[in-house]
Order: C-alpha cells, then sequence, then structure tokens
C-alpha cells in the first residue's frame, strides 16, 4: 500500500466537490480554478484538472463558452449547468455528513 | 548554441530550442496515448496545449525570448506526468481485479498471439472472455453447413483490425493501460499481466505449435486474396467511373440537346425530346420542372458513383458524409420537383370524355373485308414514326383500337365509333374530342379504316383515343386483312386466338361468339389441300409486302399497291368461299 496513493485517493473524491463549487460561485476559465485549488494545496500537478473538466462536461454537470481575452488566445468559461446545480447540492449534502462522520470517528485518534 | 525552432500553440508563436521541443513533444505524445480515444481526448490535449502555453508566456520576457529544456521541465512539473493523473481520476477503478471479467472495457483486436489463421476466433474469445476453441468448433460447423462460416470469417478478418502494439494488446484484454502494464507485458508476456498460469500458457505453447503450419498457409493464402481484392475494388471502382461518366455525358446530351436524340425514320429526324415535352406536357413552366426535377433525380446517383469510382480507383480520402449529404438532399429534390410535377400533369389528365356515333353498314356478297390503311398518302407529309406524325400544326396519332362484338340487334351490322380524350374540365376533353378528324370509307363489301386519327398540334396529346367496335350479328361473317394487324385489339373468339394470329381469315359470328371460318383447314392441309392452297400463298404474299414495311418502318409503300392487291386477293378469297359452299 503507497501512502501516496491513498493521499491521491483522498484528494480524488473532493477535488470535484471543490471545482464544482468554485464554479457555482462565478464562471471561471481553467487557470482561474487551478489557481484556487493550488491556493488550497488541493492537487499537486496541474493536468490532472483537464481531463476532469471533459469529464464533468461530458456528463452534462459543465457547459463552457468562449470568450476572447486581451492578453492571448480565447479562453473556455466553464460555469455549472442546471444538472450541474442539483449534482453539486447532493454532493453538498453528502460532504457534510462525511464531515459529520469523519470528525466523530477521528475524535479519539493520536496525533 | 542551439537551434530554435517557432511553434504554434494556441494561437501564440514561441521560439523553442530544437531539443526542447522533442521533449515537449514526447509530453504530449505520451498524454494522447494515455488518453487514448477517450471521448473528447482531442479536447483535453488542445486545453492543456493552451495551459502550458501560458505558462510560458510567464516565463519569457524581453531579455530571455528562447524557450529551453529548462522552462519545458519546469511545465511539465507543474502540469505533472499523464501516468500521475490521469489514471488517477477516470472513471474506472485504477485497480481493475481480475475476477471481474465482465466489467472491463475490452477492445476489439484480432489476436496475433493465439492465432490459428487471422486471429478471429482468438479475438473474439478474447473480447467475449470465452474460450476461443468452441468459437473454432461453431465456425467449422457453420463452414460445413452452407459455407456462412467462410464468408463471416473474411469479412470478421478484414473488419477487425489487429493487435499490432503492445497497449493494443493490453486493451484487447480489457487491461488498463500503464506504464506499469506496458512494461510487465514486454518483460513478461500478456499472461503474466492476465495472472493466468500455467494452463493458458500450456494451450498457448499448443496453439503456437498448430499456429506454425497452419497460419503460414492460410497467411500466404490470405496476403493473395486481399491483393485481388484490392484488384477488383480497383477494377469495380473503374466500372463505376467509366460507366457514370457515359450515361451522364449521354444524358447530358439527351436532355439539353434536343434535336440529337431523336426516333428516327428514314434518317429524318422525327421525334425530339423538345417534342415531347411540348406534346405530352404543354405547359412550358411544368416542363421545365419535371426536366429540372429529372435531372436531378437521375444525376445524383450518377454523380455519387463517379464519387466512389474515385474513391476506390485512387483512395482519395475526403468529407464523404457532405458530399453524401448533398447528394442525397439533391436526389431527394429531384424526387419531389418530379413527382410535383407529375401531379400538374396529372390534373391536366383529370376529366375523361367519351362521344359515340353509330353507322349501319350494308353490302352485297358474303364477308365484309376489313383493312386499313397504315400508308396513305396524306401522312407521307408527317414527319412520323408509327404511333405519332408530326408536321408545324397538325398531329397523327396512332391510338386507334378495333374490336368486333356480337350485335345485340338482329340482322343490322352496326359500326360504333367511340372518340375520347382527357382535359383538365369535361368541357377541355369534349373540345378535343371534336377536334379529332378520323377517316373511314366503305365501298361495298370493302373498309378501310385509318390507322392514326389527326388533331390540332395545339390540342397536345391528352390521351385521345378512337375505339371502333363492330357489332356484328349472328350469321354475318367477316375478313380480317393483314393491313388491320396495327389497330386491331383483343377481339373475343371462340378459338381464344391472339390478335396477331386471326390477320388473314374469315370469321363468322355465332351465337356463343367469333368462331373462324378457315383456321382448322389451314392447319391440316391435307383435308382439302386443292381448294385453299391459293389462298395460302396470298396469305404468304402479304407476308411479304408486310415485312417489308416493316423494316423501312411504315412510311413508304405505294397505297394504291397494297388497295388493289387487297382488293383481288379479297375478292379472289370471297369467291373461293363461294364456291366452297
Amino acid at each position: 500500500m503507497k501512502l501516496e496513493n491513498t493521499k491521491a485517493q483522498m484528494r480524488k473524491g473532493v477535488l470535484e466537490y471543490c471545482i464544482l463549487s468554485i464554479l457555482q460561485a462565478q464562471e471561471a476559465y481553467p487557470s482561474d480554478i487551478l489557481q484556487e485549488l493550488k491556493d488550497a494545496k488541493l492537487i499537486v500537478v496541474e493536468g490532472t484538472i483537464y481531463p476532469l473538466l471533459m469529464r464533468l462536461k461530458n456528463a452534462g454537470i459543465l457547459t463552457y463558452r468562449w470568450e476572447e481575452s486581451k492578453s492571448g488566445p480565447p479562453r473556455k468559461y466553464y460555469r455549472l449547468t442546471d444538472e450541474g446545480e442539483k449534482f453539486l447540492s447532493e454532493l453538498h449534502m453528502t460532504w457534510s455528513e462525511l464531515e459529520n462522520a469523519v470528525k466523530k470517528t477521528t475524535k479519539t485518534l493520536k496525533r | 548554441m542551439n537551434k530554435t525552432v517557432s511553434v504554434n500553440i494556441n494561437g501564440l508563436i514561441f521560439n523553442i530550442e530544437e531539443q526542447a521541443f522533442e521533449k515537449l513533444n514526447n509530453y504530449l505524445d505520451r498524454i494522447r496515448k494515455y488518453l487514448n480515444n477517450s471521448e473528447g481526448a482531442d479536447e483535453v490535449i488542445a486545453d492543456i496545449e493552451a495551459r502550458i502555453g501560458e505558462l510560458f508566456l510567464e516565463n519569457i520576457n524581453d531579455r530571455k525570448e528562447v524557450i529551453n529544456s529548462d522552462d519545458v521541465e519546469k511545465v511539465i512539473r507543474i502540469m505533472g506526468r499523464p501516468e500521475d493523473y490521469i489514471g488517477e481520476d477516470s472513471e474506472e477503478p485504477v485497480e481493475t481485479t481480475y475476477t471481474k471479467k465482465g466489467r472491463k472495457r475490452r477492445r476489439l483486436f484480432r489476436d496475433p498471439d493465439n492465432q490459428l489463421i487471422g486471429g478471429v476466433c482468438a479475438g473474439l474469445s478474447n473480447y467475449f472472455g470465452w474460450d476461443p476453441v468452441w468459437l473454432r468448433i461453431i465456425l467449422i460447423l457453420l463452414f460445413v453447413f452452407g459455407g456462412f462460416g467462410f464468408v463471416a470469417y473474411i469479412i470478421l478478418w478484414i473488419v477487425i483490425p489487429k493487435a499490432e502494439t503492445t497497449a493494443e494488446k493490453i486493451m484487447m484484454h480489457g487491461e488498463p493501460v500503464t506504464v506499469e502494464n506496458i512494461k510487465k507485458v514486454v518483460d513478461e508476456g500478456i499472461d503474466a499481466l492476465l495472472g493466468k498460469g500455467e494452463n493458458h500458457s500450456s494451450r498457448s505453447a499448443r496453439a503456437q505449435n498448430v499456429k506454425n503450419g497452419f497460419s503460414r498457409f492460410f497467411g500466404g493464402i490470405m496476403s493473395i486474396f486481399f491483393s485481388i481484392f484490392r484488384f477488383i475494388g480497383k477494377i469495380i471502382g473503374a466500372v463505376f467511373l467509366i460507366g457514370a461518366m457515359i450515361a451522364l455525358v449521354a444524358l447530358s446530351i439527351a436532355l439539353f440537346d434536343p434535336e440529337v436524340f431523336a426516333w428516327h425514320d428514314n434518317g429524318l429526324n422525327v421525334f425530339s425530346l423538345k417534342d415531347a415535352k411540348d406534346l405530352f406536357i404543354g405547359d412550358s413552366s411544368i416542363s421545365s420542372l419535371m426536366t429540372l426535377g429529372i435531372v436531378m433525380l437521375v444525376f445524383s446517383p450518377l454523380i455519387a458513383l463517379i464519387y466512389l469510382g474515385l474513391k476506390l480507383v485512387f483512395k482519395i480520402k475526403s468529407n464523404s458524409k457532405m458530399i453524401g449529404g448533398s447528394l442525397l438532399i439533391m436526389f431527394m429534390t429531384g424526387m419531389g420537383l418530379t413527382i410535383y410535377s407529375g401531379l400538374k400533369v396529372n390534373s391536366l389528365h383529370k376529366r375523361s370524355e367519351t362521344i359515340e356515333q353509330f353507322e349501319d353498314l350494308e353490302w352485297n356478297g358474303n364477308s365484309l373485308k376489313l383493312m386499313s390503311n397504315t400508308h396513305t398518302e396524306e401522312y407521307r407529309n408527317f414527319r412520323r414514326n408509327g404511333l405519332i406524325g408530326l408536321d408545324e400544326e397538325n398531329v397523327s396519332f396512332g391510338h386507334v383500337e378495333f374490336t368486333i362484338l356480337k350485335s345485340t340487334q338482329d340482322s343490322i351490322v352496326q359500326l360504333q365509333i367511340r372518340k375520347s380524350s382527357n382535359g383538365f374540365d369535361s368541357r377541355d376533353a369534349k373540345e378535343r374530342i371534336e377536334n379529332i378528324t378520323y377517316n373511314w370509307s366503305q365501298n361495298n363489301d370493302k373498309v378501310i379504316f385509318d390507322s392514326h386519327m389527326e388533331f390540332k398540334r395545339s390540342d397536345l396529346i391528352r390521351n385521345q383515343e378512337v375505339d371502333l367496335i363492330l357489332r356484328l350479328p349472328v350469321g354475318k361473317s367477316v375478313f380480317l386483312d393483314r393491313s388491320m394487324r396495327r389497330i386491331i385489339h383483343d377481339i373475343p373468339n371462340n378459338l381464344n386466338m391472339w390478335d396477331g394470329d386471326m390477320i388473314g381469315h374469315y370469321w363468322i359470328m355465332t351465337e356463343t361468339g367469333l368462331e373462324c371460318m378457315d383456321c382448322e383447314e389451314e392447319k391440316d392441309p391435307e383435308v382439302n389441300p386443292g381448294e385453299f392452297e391459293d389462298e395460302e400463298l396470298e396469305i404468304e404474299e402479304f407476308d411479304i409486302e408486310e415485312s417489308e414495311d416493316q423494316e423501312s418502318d411504315v412510311e413508304d409503300l405505294a397505297p394504291e399497291g397494297i388497295n388493289e392487291g387487297e382488293g383481288e386477293e379479297g375478292a379472289e378469297g370471297s369467291g373461293e368461299k363461294d364456291g366452297g359452299k
């Protein structure tokens, strides 16, 4: 059992939830999202996000539009679809339950 | 000193050292391989490229204009190696357990490792998780009973790609393509990855032994078969191409040059497509619509054939969906136009009207001689073929039908002349009927019918018809001259004879219908040879004249000659009949 692997698995589950939360607040293009995620130390390598965004888009949870940019080529701005909103609120509930559960079960953890 | 190349990344131009470019290219290739045709892979690559472009942009400034290896390595560190993240977030679990075979997403390839002939059975059983032996047995049974198995095998062989690379072999077994897996397979073989023990290996070895003989033999045959197949494909393509082009040219000429394709008679241009359109449709807007519709309807499949031929012969790769789609639209539009204009034409024919008149026929002598003058002088001015003749003003139209029915009245022979025509309404149709000129004449026991009616060209052809019905009372008889051949139509008779066989004979009306008076004797000349010999000869003379007539295609026999000849023969015939009785 590799430690890195387990860490990555743990992060991965939360990653989707966080990305959707960022996009619920406002439309964003991948570099914005990356910046927030990196600030929060949620991802290590940037490449992770692109296949994930594609998968969410293909699942109809996200959609994007192209926007001209002053400093370079056009950018993709992602936002949640209606389905995405529902999806996110489900995730949110699950996360709250999970948070409580984890807090309860790790209360006695020795640090 | 380092050579640089300039690259376009998502619309931005960068100067990049050659070595660094190689590195970057390798990196992107590796990502591509990892994504491996998953949905939206190209888009993901494009997004990643765009991000790399942004990161490069942060690394260059006025003093540093060139991207070097260090920059690329830095970017790769930021983006991460594909094996670090792609497997990580894919839907499929990272570690597939070998027991859950059904849930693994396999891809269908021919399996070159376990092949006997082409690896089709091995590939299929990999895909479905069966033992290839059973599939092979089924296939052999199918081959023995009806040969279907052979055809199916060949088709599958052509259609299914062979697993060439290690990655494809791994996908074939439904395992995730990762660096570890590839390494494992390359080092230890595919069986190591599949976790199969001795059992499989021994089967594999067995297959290997059989394979050497089999696959060398069949492989040789197949490569010959494939080259023949390709060659035949090219030939078919060439045939499509040439045939369709010839048809296209011929049809274009026929449709757009009205004088080239026409019915000819004695070298005279009698009847062109333009004439046909003018006569049968009349309304120029409808006829143009119909022409357009037919052109689209006929040309679109021809163009498709040419395109297909080009593809087969020259292996052109192009956007066949677009071409196919527009050809289909063209075809449908053509069909629509043709149907629409057809319905329009039909509406011009909507109403049919008939006007009848009766003429009493009386004569001295026994049988009434019925003949037709296909060749009278007055028709010679027409440019004509058999059915339709034309001059500037008039049309001669051969829609004349003659039949004989039993009279309902006693003893009076009547000729019923029924003229009919179509029109868009009743009045239109009746006007056309009024305009029909139909001539016939009687000279004692000879009745001569015109084979054609005449009407003004401006009346157009609207199914004008002249029906002649001879109402024959019981006991009266007629002789059907050979010249009647063109106009007689379904004359009911007791012998159930065809029209063509009825001519040249005497017919008498009985209570039960028309009876032949001289057919049986003719069939059996020994019964009464002397009496009918002459008549047979006469009939043969007619044959000769008639066949000449056919060769020159209707026009040029002197009408007097025929009439005289028929007159004499008719008289002789009836004389003999008299004697016979």
